[in-house]
């Protein structure tokens, strides 16, 4: 156990094969980073929350090891879960409890005291804006008031250590809003953050580092910034006054993948941005004139999508 | 285990102990057997005194009796008690966020059992706290509580056995519903069973020890080993069986076997809840 861990969670060649079934999951190797927001990215099925129930013990894993914390993950060792604020993908509470009463039984389990406890319980009910309805029995709840409780009773020992399962989803805007608004809040106070999604606008939005997840595999991982600007190529437009000139000039460089000729236009795919001014200069020597580049801005859906095409053709 | 840890354990055991009681305060299920369990036991205490115009301080003993000495009332009031008790959470899907705070599966488990009969205990306190108030209001003075104590020593037995048993299905099948008729099949074709042969061929010492049926022998046996210990142990229904062994040592058989019922139900549902995986709904 270490809490200052550069990773607060790791997986080593993490597996799980469901019963009568492919592997869901199938030697998966994540770390991440501390005190960061890392988005899990993938399509329903990926196997996002699979690995999610094997950090948290839920799940045996069929092969490989989770660390959370540089601790091994064993369903047995149920103290770990003090240092992680789960919330599930459809978080479910006994109907027949009131949110007070479900938050003051959890903290029990965690061993807080009882005045800590009340006011912590208050504190949290206002946060996730269920103040009026904390004396209403769970089973009236709607999915979204659900998955307030739920955020509470992640939050309520403020862990150093969030897993979110889809924290977004159910919400509506407003909700999206709050909890997003949340997220960050814990982060700002240096709480490392894992959250899964398969809304890439989201993960942009939220996150500093993703986790790509495909069929049960890490198709990529590392920070947006560089999943935005390298290995990943490039669609751009180039608007010159000698293209017969230009093409020649370009065609060797190794950097560029194809290129077509449409009139005064050339489109080509390179393999990153970062290989613009360097075929700028070259032109630009040449005494070519550059009446254009346009460079087809690559959002993170675009590069995703490149991904997964990617993974599909091999 | 250390102070601290020992403090910890208590205060989670408190929590879920806190947390059936709001279960079952709240379970319309159980508060229905509760009060159709005192009803029972009002009409008997009455039928006794006006109707049978039993010996006066009978009455109080025999509407304690009633508790274990049927199979019904362990059904209605074990039974039904435990039959959600660890299927709830999986047909809820509400374990998922329950094993996400720091508390074990053994510690769930063993917890469920214990706060089942800790709130079994408490019904029947109540319940037989109801038939002395009666029978005393009724039918004046009793005496005899040493030997109603006694006997309702062996109705917690007896209802203990059958929570456990439906207890265990519920860890087994996950399934509420299930958990509660299979204990009532398996009684009722047990007993049917039984007493056919019993009737054809007279008692052997295995139809005492027959689970789910000769749990009902308990309070008798502990009743009879309270008042003549040293006596041949016999019980008359349509032929005398007759064993051999004296009332003492019958009884400690028959309670030594259902605790060790009991032990085996409780482990062999612990096995099944430890492979269980957790899903989502
Ligand atoms: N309990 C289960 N039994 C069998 N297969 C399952 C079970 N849970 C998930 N799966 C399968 O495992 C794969 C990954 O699922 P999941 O982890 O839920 O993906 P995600 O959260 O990314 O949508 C899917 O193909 C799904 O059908
Ligand atoms: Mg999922």
């Amino acid at each position: 156990m270490n809490l200052e861990t550069e990773y607060p969670i790791r997986t080593e060649k993490l597996s799980k094969k469901y019963i009568k079934s492919k592997f869901a999951l199938n030697e998966v190797d994540i770390r991440i980073k501390s005190g960061k927001i890392t988005g899990f990215l993938g399509v329903n099925g990926a196997g996002k929350t699979t690995t999610i129930k094997l950090l948290l013990g839920l799940l045996e894993p069929t092969s490989g090891k989770a660390y959370i914390f540089d601790e091994e993950v064993k369903s047995e060792k149920a103290w770990l879960k003090k240092y992680i604020g789960y919330l599930p993908e459809f978080p479910r509470f006994p109907g027949f409890l009131t949110p007070v009463e479900l938050l003051k039984i959890y903290g029990e389990f965690y061993g807080m005291e009882k005045g800590e406890l009340s006011n912590r319980v208050r504190e949290l009910l206002n946060l996730v804006e269920l103040s009026d309805v904390e004396n209403k029995k769970i089973k009236t709840f709607s999915k979204g008031m659900m998955q307030r409780v739920g955020l509470a009773s992640a939050l309520l020992n403020s862990p150093p250590l969030y897993i979110l399962d889809e924290p977004t989803s159910g919400l509506d805007l407003l909700g999206q809003q709050l909890v997003k608004n949340i997220i960050r809040d814990q982060n700002s106070q240096g709480k490392t953050v894992f959250m899964s999604s398969h809304l890439l606008k989201e993960v942009q939005e939220m996150c500093s580092d993703i986790i790509l997840l495909h069929g049960g595999k890490v198709l990529w991982s590392g920070e947006i910034k560089e999943l935005l600007s390298s290995n990943i190529n490039t669609n751009v437009r180039l608007n010159v006054d000698r293209t017969d000139e230009t093409v020649k000039l370009i065609k060797d460089l190794s950097f560029i993948k194809s290129f077509t000729v449409n009139g005064n236009m050339i489109d080509m795919v390179v393999e990153s941005q970062d290989n613009i001014p360097e075929i700028s200069t070259i032109l630009v020597k040449n005494n070519i004139k550059i009446y254009e580049i346009k460079i087809e801005t690559l959002n993170i859906e675009n590069a995703v999508l490149n991904l997964l095409k990617g993974d599909e053709s091999e | 285990m250390k102070v601290n840890d020992f403090k910890t354990f208590t205060k989670k055991l408190k929590a879920l102990l806190k947390y059936d009681f709001y279960r079952n305060i709240r379970s319309l299920r159980i508060i229905i057997a509760f009060v159709l369990v005192l009803a029972i036991g009002i009409i008997l205490a009455v039928l006794y005194g006006f109707v049978l115009k039993v010996n006066k301080s009978d009455i109080f003993i025999m509407s304690i009796l009633y508790l274990g000495e049927s199979n019904i009332v362990p059904l209605i009031l074990g039974s039904l008690l435990t039959m959600d008790a660890i299927s709830a959470e999986f047909e809820k899907g509400t374990f998922i966020t329950t094993f996400s705070k720091p508390i074990t599966r053994k510690f769930y488990y063993f917890g469920k059992s214990f706060s089942s009969f800790i709130y079994l205990l408490m019904e029947i306190f109540l319940l037989s706290l109801a038939a002395f108030i009666i029978s005393f209001v009724f039918f004046g003075n009793q005496g005899k509580i040493d030997e109603a104590m006694i006997i309702l020593s062996g109705s917690v037995l007896t209802i203990f056995f059958y929570a456990t048993f439906t207890f265990a299905l519920s860890a087994i099948f996950k399934n509420s519903i299930a958990s509660f008729f299979i204990t009532f099949g398996i009684w009722l074709a047990l007993d049917i069973g039984v007493g056919l042969y019993s009737i054809l061929y007279g008692y052997s010492l295995w139809t005492f020890l027959t689970p789910l049926v000769g749990e009902t022998f308990i309070p008798i046996a502990l009743a009879d080993a309270y008042k003549n210990p040293n006596a041949i142990f016999k019980y008359t229904i349509f032929k005398t069986y007759n064993s051999g062994m004296t009332n003492i040592n019958f009884s400690f058989l028959i309670v030594g076997v259902n605790i060790l019922y009991i032990a085996i139900l409780l482990i062999a549902g612990y096995i099944f809840f430890l492979k269980a995986d957790i899903k989502e709904q």
